[in-house]
């Protein structure tokens, strides 16, 4: 996931692969941590992202513990976009079917402009066109009763 | 001076410009952009230190790039 820390004065440095980490991920972590720790992202090399991570006056954790909160929290703020975005399809097939039931039943002009062939235009899923007789008649007893 | 070396990709120069003139009471900063980057050339005006400026001037910069990022 990362490289092998450097460490510059009271700094450290550290590497994380964009292809396991998103951008926007590594953006979420290190705004957490600006209130904690003066923050640097690089890219020196392509894909990956470099966060130079030094604790500000007074704060009183060592700096291998504070990278170590940083990839905790990276993994929350992924896992968090992921969900976001499965939850993001969901809204929009339950709006996009929501938006379609409103729209109302078709119109006569609808019905009209149908392209219905012989076979269709007598096709009866719903038993619509068996009379009430014919669907409640008392049977007969079955053979052998 | 101190010079920070921005990545446009991940710094817009706007944030940077915009930071440059919020610290502009506190240093003297000059913005260069040069290829890929921005320089960011930070002295401290009497009495502050150069290292936690310019680091707390990177800081803000980055936050401004996150709201950015969020807001559009």
């Amino acid at each position: 996931m990362r490289r092998p820390m450097a460490a510059q004065s009271e700094a450290i440095v550290f590497e994380l692969e964009e292809s396991l980490y998103p951008l926007d991920a590594i953006y979420g972590a290190a705004y957490v941590f600006i209130d904690r720790c003066y923050v640097l992202l690089d890219r020196e090399n392509p894909g990956r992202i470099s966060v130079r991570l030094r604790p500000k006056p007074g704060v009183d954790a060592a700096t291998e513990d504070l990278v170590g909160e940083f990839e905790n929290e990276l993994l929350g703020q992924a896992w968090r976009r992921l969900l976001v975005e499965d939850n993001r399809r969901v809204v929009e097939t339950v709006t996009t079917q929501a938006l379609a039931g409103a729209a109302g039943p078709r119109g006569l002009d609808d019905l009209l402009d149908m392209d219905l062939d012989e076979q269709a235009a007598f096709d009866d899923p719903l038993g619509i066109a068996v009379s009430w007789e014919e669907k409640y008649k008392k049977r007969g007893p079955k053979e052998g009763e | 001076v101190i010079e920070l070396r921005l990545r446009l990709e991940l710094y817009p120069v706007e944030a940077v410009r915009e930071a440059a003139r919020a610290y502009a009471e506190h240093a003297e900063v000059e913005v260069e952009e040069r290829d890929a980057l921005t320089l960011v050339r930070v002295s401290a005006l009497a009495g502050a230190d150069e290292q936690t400026l310019a680091d707390e001037l990177a800081n803000y910069v980055l936050g401004l790039t996150i709201e950015r990022r969020a807001a559009s």
